[in-house]
């Protein structure tokens, strides 16, 4: 590069060092992951880059594939039960949750009534563990948007969380505490008083979670604006659960098409206007306050009674199939069953997890923005791989 | 720039409360009475011997097939069962904990032991034999049925420490 010697020098357009060196950008390709811990598990993105946008995505799932539908076909005895074993284990942030979607498809299956106070403490604890799994969206999400301290925060109320999920089933994440007709066993004595105690300490825990990062201008910078993903899109690519409440749809399972006895709670279904990724997380803040009004409702409310129905011991279904739908913290989960009237494990199971369906919108959400963009973008969608990959 | 300062004054105001975190190894967690541990056998006071009656339907119920076990013919006529466990085996490397073995069981012969800390450097030590088994399952009850002990509140719950 010459050097000004005067003042008309200046005026003149000075070239860069990339074109007086005759340099163009290349594409580069980059991969993240398997193995990278903002890609929540076990998920590889092929980048390719043009300085530092991306130009385009290519996603690679299947490393924590375990055949759970497959292996819950099988077993000689008790194949019902053993198939959710391995349901538990696919989306391991929601297990009640999915738990109750299963045992819903074995009632409907089988023509199982369900005793009253059961359903209750199905809604209870379905509704904790949507608060449990957003939390840990909360933590992860502060951190893919450069923030460890939220991760403190959430796995402090987790904790908690998961100690009553001991107390109740008797493991922190997978409880396996569901069956056909009801629950295994009737909650602990101290059940209520500790849900309240919960519900006390979430909302206070809530508050702070806002207090940390909502009104952060970093966090904002780095998150408004970003992932935009518009309503048409999202229908088009079947994207459920906080994607689409995002984009301004009020669509919640639990509103459009009750379930269970969610016909007699109230509750708001939050939705945002730009389906960016700061809507996103902003929905699943409020919605974890609207869980808790449906747990107060329900502690309310909450029937004395058994809490195991009609169910036979060894479960039998006729010849029949079953599909069943609830609203998962991530959003729209199916269970698809076929029984072929003889053995007693499912001829067929087939999970709809709502992860899947969502990560196809990484595409449009990823081209486009710079590179560490992508992880917050990524971040946003809340998968978990366990339940992508099944 | 008052967002960042507010996320400021709330980790200031968490540093001034108590602190949540245990430190694990030395400070035990308290265990909840459901919790459920490796699978053990239970041991009958009463005639001196294993409840267990060799039928094989926790094996068969087992989802992950981790359990293995072989009987033999019962003969000394304390009870009236007919088989006695000669061998009985659990993996407790492919173990899930999910509890169906002890659900299933039609004699009340096994229960969750509270026994969780199973670290090792080999592999195959986490495949339990019928002695290891009786032995965590040593002064383990039968649970189902059975109404749990009231006490505080654990944790961060208690609202003297968040408020």
């Amino acid at each position: 590069m010459a050097i000004a010697t005067s003042i008309d020098m200046l005026r003149e357009p000075v070239p860069s060092v990339a074109e007086e060196r005759n340099l163009e950008t290349v594409e580069m390709t980059i991969n993240m992951g398997p193995q990278h811990p903002s890609t929540h598990g076990v998920f590889r993105m092929v980048l390719t880059l043009e300085g530092e946008r991306v130009k385009n995505v290519q996603s690679h799932i299947g490393y924590l594939h375990r055949g759970a539908e497959k292996l819950g076909e099988s077993g000689d005895l008790e194949g019902y039960r053993k198939a959710m074993i391995t349901l538990d284990r696919t989306d391991y942030l929601s297990s009640l949750l999915n738990e109750h979607a299963y045992v819903m498809a074995v009632e409907k299956l089988a023509g199982i009534s369900v005793p009253e106070r059961a359903e209750y403490i199905r809604v209870i604890l379905g509704e904790i563990t949507r608060i449990n799994s957003h939390c840990m969206f909360y933590g992860a999400f502060g951190a893919d948007a450069g923030a460890t301290t939220p991760y403190m925060y959430a796995f402090a109320l987790r904790e908690e969380i998961q100690q009553l999920f001991e107390a109740v089933g008797g493991a922190r994440m997978f409880p396996n505490y569901y069956r056909a007709g009801g629950l295994r066993e009737d909650v602990p004595q101290d059940f209520v008083r500790r849900v309240q105690a919960i519900v006390d300490r979430a909302l206070y825990a809530f508050d702070d979670f806002d207090n940390l990062i909502t009104a952060n201008e970093i966090f904002l910078s780095r998150t408004r604006g970003l992932g935009i993903l518009d309503q048409t899109r999202a229908l088009d690519l079947g994207v459920s659960g906080p994607l689409l409440r995002a984009t301004g749809l009020p669509y919640d399972v639990r509103r459009s098409e009750p379930y269970s006895i969610y016909d007699r709670f109230a509750f708001d279904v939050p939705i945002g206007t730009t389906g960016d990724c700061y809507e996103r997380y902003l929905i699943r803040l409020e919605e974890m306050r609207q869980s808790i009004r449906i747990i107060e409702q329900a502690l309310k409310d909450l029937p004395a009674g058994p809490t195991m129905g009609n169910a036979p011991k060894a479960l039998r279904p006729p010849k029949g199939e079953a599909y069943v739908r609830i609203e998962n913290s991530r959003g729209d989960f199916g269970v698809y069953l076929v029984s072929d009237g003889k053995s007693s494990a499912p001829y067929r199971v087939k999970y709809r997890s709502p992860c899947f369906v969502n990560l196809q919108s990484l595409n449009d959400m990823v081209i486009g923005t710079y590179i560490a963009d992508a992880v917050v973008a990524l971040g946003s969608i809340d998968i978990v791989l366990g339940e992508v990959d099944r | 720039m008052r967002g960042v300062l507010g996320g400021f004054l709330q980790t200031l105001k968490s540093f001034l409360t108590k602190p949540v975190t245990r430190l694990y190894p030395y400070e035990k967690p308290p265990l909840e009475a459901r919790f459920m541990g490796a699978p053990s056998l239970l041991w009958d006071d009463a005639v001196d011997e294993v409840v267990c009656v060799a039928c094989n339907i926790c094996a068969r119920s087992c989802p992950d097939d981790c359990i293995t076990l072989t009987g033999d013919k019962y003969t000394d006529g304390k009870t009236n069962k007919k088989n006695i466990i000669k061998d009985y085996f659990i993996d407790l490397g492919r173990c899930s904990y999910c509890g169906i073995c002890v659900e299933v069981c039609p004699f009340d012969a096994n229960e969750m032991s509270p026994h969780f800390e199973l670290s090792t450097y080999d592999r195959m030590t986490l495949v339990y034999d019928k002695d290891q088994l009786i032995e965590i399952g040593r002064g383990v009850t039968r649970r189902t049925g059975k109404p749990e002990p009231v006490g505080p509140l654990p944790g961060i719950l208690d609202p003297s420490t968040y408020r």
